[in-house]
């Protein structure tokens, strides 16, 4: 009997050992934070509960900042993980080292890829090929603050002339002193990016491949917003906006849908409340929405079925439900054709300040805020500093872009090896 | 034999923490230097050999906005106007009224540089020639002078600090336009490596003085106070055993524009709200006051230490001869404290020149609010080192600034080395 | 007179003395203070010192929320799970029963979108109309009235494009007087696109009539919410005069259409408010239960059947009562607690901060990293120090500056050659790359030879001639003479160590080798900028630290006296 009873303990431990071993263990390096995080580990549990044989684990790293250094040290020292979260500039360094596999080549990539937005699919070509699929992609809209809007007589603008004129009517001067900005926006690359498409800029690069940072639609952009500070209208700094919202000192906001839940959720939950419009539509009278987020990749390190498990899990990512589920937790956009149509959406579109027509058009024909170039770090850095620059009157916009286009160039010449 | 023995004792001794050095310190210092040749960004993801061409990069001015002669010319002028009138004032001091016609030369001068400096553009004052003509009459005059200012010599530093106020004054009459300072301004401008020097020269200007002069405040008052020492004492250390996050994100409460404590105590004040983390000016002093008030009275306590080594002998002979505390702390305390004082000083630069966390906290994560403004040298080396995956121009701006803290210390050593007083 | 010139120069030496150490710890007594207000506290201006987490019963803020759109079926509500289920059955989610008010508590949102309403305690509910009375419903509301205003405004005509469509839409509820009664409000005043809303409402109007009409119109677009009763009133006035004035008929045909509608509205609104109502005599006593969304009802008027919550919203459900005649009210909500429930909100943000990231982990890694590198540094610190100070051997002076020089490259500069050492040593993301390389300090290696310095050297060579060892003589001589010195340096090498952020986030991957700063920098992106959680973590995260001091001050002190920096 003993013996009989240790011969099934043996059978059952072999057994257990030999179906731990099959687990095929994912790691996802991950830079989701607070809520995002809780989310993302709720959908990784149910994945890893209907796929018993496959083991995503996530790691949360830290801010993006942080991910892309460690993905640097990881890479140099090739200890990577299996997924990562990157931002697309970080997407095509990764590439040019040769540490990713693409995701056209897994075999059931174009059913997974017929799901999505065409948008979202252009957005990860690198070289003609789909390496990346991105993730959490959120779109630049208006928020303003309802309240103020209806004392001042106004709807919600739907120009960039209408946004200047609101600007004005919602500013407040009390003793010669600004109490309230009609409109703020942030001093970064995705806010004079998010303007210049507006008025039929935005895009750095020429199809030749050639730098226009410079150019006269970016100038433009960037000095409807100049001129908006100089009149005293708009408010612009680089940190977010919270204390300036909780203290009524801003009226309307450039940001992101995804901004909701974060920066802005205090204001969300006052009675004044804030609401979020599509972005206004400049001289060309069409949307034109930028995307902001990260993508993910699978790295060739990896063993092959690492990979394919990776896959499988992105391909879960993608799903209607989780997709839906994402978006409603996150407020970042859903990237799955479906889920607009589906009555969940709606009544959940309904119940918050989230405003489903702004999302829907960036879906259909928004681009990303970045290309996927090793060095567009930098550039994004020097559209920054040219953006802080002319916002605080120290160089012209016209001088501030040339300055950005010059040291872009430098440091494209600089990767290039020339 | 056996002193052969002795000797290896002594290496033994050395060898777990000589171990540690090298593989963590002195190796990875000769790596980096390694790197700092090379180009690691390429397209090819190979890294190429560069030579010195990521120094040179980080020094790239690009186009000026005048000639370098041009601003050189103005300074110099500037500082002729500085110096000459700074040694027809302290010639006066010296003579005190007497001799004076043979003193007044300089006072003649005087106009003339006074008006070509607020009239630039009048004719007799365009050509070269007339930068060596004031060159002449400037070395004759010097050396009349000078030969025999006793006074002078006594005073360097006040006479230094004479010429730089005097050096302000003509740079705000003057065309401010033009000047070597504006110009390096232009340049900083263009290049953030320059504007990351600079950051941290006006970081460390502000931080180590300031951060000395309350110390050794505290230093005194810990020694000094008859009550409740060990109180003032934890309360002044208490800053220095938070991590540096923490303190971050609590004076990021305190200097909040809308809410913070700080602006609530300047409005009592009458003082309108001062926007502390968000205005490219007050950018590194408010890092500055971060750092001192965590740092200060760490440096205290080595302060006090270094006064409880003074002997109280000193202070019982000064106070039979009648001194009063300031006269004790002229002339006891003060030069018997000089290594200490020297000791805090070289350890509080380097400190300083290594200011990046705070910066990181404070701004979330970026190099102050906007214009670069808190753009530190280490700030540019995790830059580009994280952000851009530079590793080779990160690993050059890296010696840079080790270079820079080199010489400096070296400089405080040669300085100071005849002026501390060893007698204790 | 002497000593009275002393007693001044004392007195100046304790007012400097007393600034220098607000300066020092006024901020760390503030941070304290900061950790433990509520959210709304944090956000107000100007501060103040005190908290209502301290306090038995505090006033919250609320609103009654006026339309039924998606309430409480809000699908982001929804469990991943639930969701699913919900989507393969493809049926749409129900809207929350009209019997149920919803309570809104204002300012207690924030900490990234979720409610921090305390949730204990008990909560005090009054219903109270425009006057500030208890809010009224009526009783024996009378159908048949209700059918003939009906009846009444159906027959009103012409009517606008949208009220004609409205009232259509409307023409499905007439069996269920409260259903019509509630999408009457929600067509009219408080859907997501009403019929008065001023903005619309107005606009219309101006493109029909001409000045001064246009004039005395426009004031009316600016204001909150949808047009009053009053304003309805007093621009029905003026459109009646401008009708008079306008010839062109097509004009004049919109114009009464408009005056129509706003008849339509107050006609019907008059009925709604002219019933015959009961107050609510008694306020709404709810408590919550321990992990539940229910509230238990503690005392409450006959009318209340049910409550529960969610997110920061109450939920209050009537018997046979709709929430729509609730529709113009407002309601104050007032939080009791009893002491242990103070406690618990007193402690709260600290409560919630420890909970948001594994601080326990963090704790532990920053407890068992600092002593191991400080054990670690003692050693090898007091062996090289001793060397330097003692022995002779060629070099030695040499190796001493090559020592100290590495006080002056910031650690900063060497950290990515660092990583691909620490890699290749297969020590990523553990123990050992937190402890070995900083388990020697030239600055501790400089105070200890300092210290060992002030031992005459007679003593060693006494010790060498009674036959002692080198080693010995370190370890039962000369370090128990230096003690002061190694405690100081014990303390600094624990204080960096402690402290340590750059290397810490660097060379680790996971929360379980993490320590306090890497894991107080994630929490704080986490967390946003709400501060009063913020300031709890970097509390705890100074405590022992603190604690550590306190105790070895003394030596701390005597260690710098010792070492005699010279």
């Amino acid at each position: 009997m003993k013996r009989v009873i240790a011969i099934l303990l043996i059978g059952i431990l072999g057994f257990v050992s030999v179906a731990l071993a099959q687990k095929t263990e994912v790691i996802f390096w991950e830079a989701m934070e607070a809520k995002l995080g809780t989310t993302l580990q709720t959908i990784t549990d149910l994945f890893n509960k209907e796929n018993p044989n496959i083991e995503v684990k996530l790691v949360f790293v830290g801010n993006g900042d942080q991910l892309d250094s460690k993905i640097l040290a990881a890479a140099q020292a090739k200890t990577l993980p299996t997924i990562a979260q990157v931002y697309p500039a970080w997407a095509g360094s990764l590439v040019a080292q040769g540490v990713v596999t693409p995701v056209d080549s897994f075999a059931d990539f174009s059913s997974a890829a017929s799901q999505l937005y065409p948008s979202i699919i252009n957005m990860s070509k690198i070289n003609g090929r789909i390496y990346t699929l991105p993730f959490n992609q959120s779109i630049y809209v208006l928020y303003y603050r309802p309240l103020m809007l209806q004392q001042a007589g106004i709807n919600p603008p739907k120009t960039m002339e209408d946004l200047a004129n609101d600007a004005k009517l919602l500013t407040v001067v009390k003793n010669g002193k600004t109490v309230r900005y009609g409109l703020g926006f942030r001093t970064t690359y995705g806010v004079l990016t998010a303007v210049a498409r507006q008025f039929g800029g935005g895009k750095y690069i020429t199809s030749e491949g050639s730098l226009i940072i410079n150019s006269p639609e970016n100038v433009q952009a960037l000095t409807f917003l100049v001129n908006l500070v100089k009149e005293g209208y708009a408010y612009a700094k680089f940190d977010y906006f919270d204390n300036e919202l909780t203290t009524s000192s801003v009226a309307m906001l450039i940001g992101e849908g995804a901004d909701l839940p974060f920066d802005l959720s205090d204001v969300a939950g006052q009675k004044d409340g804030l609401e979020m419009t599509p972005f206004p539509v400049g001289i060309s009278n069409q949307t034109a929405p930028l995307f902001r987020g990260q993508t993910l990749v699978i790295f060739n390190t990896a063993t092959p079925e690492q990979q394919a498990a990776a896959w499988k899990y992105i391909q879960f990512l993608i799903t209607p439900a989780v997709q839906i589920y994402w978006a409603m937790n996150t407020n970042y956009s859903p990237l799955n054709k479906t889920v607009t149509t589906l009555d969940q959406w709606n009544l959940f579109a309904q119940s918050t300040a989230y405003n489903p027509s702004a999302i829907a058009e960036g879906l259909a024909n928004g681009i990303s805020y970045s290309e996927n170039l090793p060095w567009w770090p930098s550039v994004i850095d020097n559209i920054r500093t040219a953006v802080e620059n002319a916002v605080h009157l120290t160089m012209t916009p016209q001088q501030a872009l040339d300055w950005a286009q010059q040291q872009s160039v430098l440091a494209q010449d600089k990767y290039l090896g020339k | 034999m056996h002193k052969r023995n002795k000797y290896i004792i002594g290496y033994l001794y050395l060898i777990p923490a000589l171990v540690i050095f090298i593989l963590f310190t002195y190796w990875p210092a000769i790596y980096s230097f390694y790197l700092s040749f090379f180009n690691t960004t390429t397209s090819t993801g190979h890294a190429i050999f560069v030579g010195l061409s990521n120094y040179v990069y980080l020094f790239k001015t690009g186009q000026l906005p005048y000639p370098f002669f041009t601003a050189f010319e103005y300074s110099f002028v500037r500082f002729i106007f500085a110096f000459v009138i700074s040694i027809t004032l302290f010639s006066w001091i010296e003579v005190k009224g007497k001799h004076l016609l043979k003193n007044m030369i300089p006072l003649i001068l005087i106009p003339i540089l006074a008006i070509s400096l607020i009239y630039p553009s009048l004719s007799f004052w365009g050509g070269d020639i007339y930068i060596v003509l004031l060159w002449v009459l400037f070395g004759i005059l010097t050396f009349y002078t000078v030969r025999k200012m006793d006074f002078l010599k006594s005073h360097t530093t006040l006479f230094l600090l004479s010429i730089l106020g005097f050096y302000i004054v003509a740079y705000y009459i003057g065309n401010r336009n033009i000047d070597l300072y504006t110009l390096f301004f232009k340049i900083a401008q263009n290049n953030s490596f320059i504007m990351s020097i600079w950051n941290t020269f006006y970081f460390v200007i502000i931080d180590v003085p300031i951060t000395i002069g309350i110390s050794l405040a505290a230093g005194l008052l810990m020694k000094n106070l008859p009550f409740f020492k060990v109180f003032f004492r934890t309360a002044f250390f208490a800053p220095y055993v938070a991590s540096i996050v923490a303190v971050s994100l609590l004076w990021l409460w305190l200097f909040n524009y809308h809410y913070g404590i700080f602006n609530f105590i300047l409005s009592w004040f009458g003082i309108s709200p001062i926007n502390w983390l968000n205005s490219a000016s007050l950018t590194m002093p408010t890092v500055a006051i971060l750092s001192i008030w965590e740092y200060f009275g760490y440096y205290g306590l080595i302060f006090l230490s270094g006064l409880q080594n003074i002997d109280q002998e000193y202070y019982e002979a000064a106070e039979i001869e009648g001194a009063n505390s300031f006269q004790k702390f002229m002339y006891i305390t003060w030069p018997l404290l000089s290594p200490i004082t020297f000791f805090v000083m070289v350890v509080s630069l380097i400190n300083a020149f290594q200011v990046f966390t705070q910066v990181y906290v404070l701004y979330n994560q970026m190099p102050g609010p906007y214009a670069n403004s808190g753009l530190t040298m280490v700030f540019y080396i995790y830059n580009t080192f994280y952000n851009e995956q530079q590793m080779g121009l990160a690993s050059a701006a890296a010696y840079i600034l080790l270079g820079i803290i080199m010489v400096l210390t070296l400089i405080q050593f040669r300085t100071t080395e005849k002026r501390v007083e060893y007698n204790i | 007179m002497k000593r009275q010139k002393k007693k001044i120069v004392y007195f100046f030496y304790y007012v400097a003395a007393v600034i220098l150490a607000i300066f020092a710890i006024g901020p760390i007594v503030w941070m304290v203070d900061t950790s433990f207000k509520t959210n709304s506290e944090v956000l107000s201006y100007p501060p103040s010192w005190g908290t209502i987490n301290a306090l038995p019963s505090r006033t919250l803020t609320a609103d009654i929320i006026k339309t039924r759109a998606g309430q409480s079926s809000n699908p982001s509500a929804l469990s991943l799970e639930a969701l699913l289920g919900s989507l393969s059955t493809t049926q749409t989610t129900t809207l929350a029963s009209p019997d149920t008010i919803a309570i809104h508590i204002l300012g207690a949102s924030g900490y990234r979108g979720t409610g921090t309403m305390p949730r204990r305690g008990t909560l005090i509910v009054s219903l109270i109309d425009d006057t500030g009375n208890p809010a009224s419903y009526p009783t024996n509301f009378s159908t048949s009235d209700f059918n003939k205003v009906v009846n009444e405004i159906s027959s009103i005509s012409p009517l606008s494009n949208d009220v004609e469509q409205s009232i259509s839409n409307l023409s499905q509820y007439t069996s269920s007087s409260q259903a019509y009664i509630l999408n009457f409000y929600d067509d009219f005043l408080y859907g997501s696109n009403p019929i008065f809303s001023r903005i619309n409402f107005i606009s219309n109007l101006l493109n029909l009539v001409g000045n001064p009409f246009q004039d005395q119109l426009t004031s009316f677009k600016k204001g909150i919410g949808p047009l009053t009763d009053v304003e309805l009133k007093a621009i029905s006035q003026i459109l009646g005069n401008a009708l008079d004035l306008t010839t062109n008929p097509s004009t004049k045909m919109k114009i009464s259409e408009y005056l129509n509608d706003i008849k339509l509205y107050l006609d019907f609104n008059q009925f709604y408010e002219g019933q015959k109502r009961t107050k609510i005599d008694q306020p709404i006593e709810l408590a919550f239960i321990p992990k539940s969304n229910q509230l238990k009802i503690v005392k409450a008027p006959s009318i209340v059947q049910s409550a529960y919550t969610s997110g920061d919203q109450i939920y209050i459900t009537f018997k046979n009562t709709s929430f729509v005649w609730f529709l113009n009210d407002n309601v104050s909500v007032k939080a009791n607690y009893n002491f242990w429930e103070v406690l618990t909100n007193f402690f709260d943000n600290y409560v919630s901060a420890w909970n948001s990231a594994p601080f326990g982990i963090y704790y532990f890694n920053s407890i068992f990293v600092a002593l191991a590198t400080t054990i670690l540094n003692i050693i090898f610190d007091v062996m090289m120090a001793f060397a330097f100070s003692k022995l002779t051997f060629p070099g030695r002076d040499k190796i001493f500056i090559a020592i100290i020089a590495t006080m002056m490259i910031p650690y900063q500069v060497l950290i990515v050659a660092n990583y691909l050492i620490i890699h290749s040593f297969g020590w990523i993301n553990s123990y050992y790359a937190l402890i070995i390389p900083w388990s020697a300090t030239s600055f501790v290696i400089f105070l200890m030879r300092q210290s060992f310095n002030s031992i005459p050297n007679d003593l060693y060579d006494a010790a060498k001639i009674d036959g002692a060892s080198s080693w010995r003589f370190l370890w039962t001589i000369a370090v128990p003479l230096s003690m002061p010195v190694i405690i100081t340096g014990a303390l600094l090498t624990f204080l960096g160590s402690w402290n340590s952020f750059l290397w810490v986030l660097i060379m680790t991957d996971t929360a379980n080798m993490r320590t306090l700063p890497v894991g107080l920098q994630n929490f704080i992106i986490n967390s946003g900028a709400i501060f009063n959680q913020l300031m709890a973590a970097a509390t705890f995260t100074m405590i022992p630290v603190v604690i550590a001091f306190l105790f070895l001050q003394k030596y701390f002190v005597s260690g710098f006296f010792r070492s005699g920096i010279k």
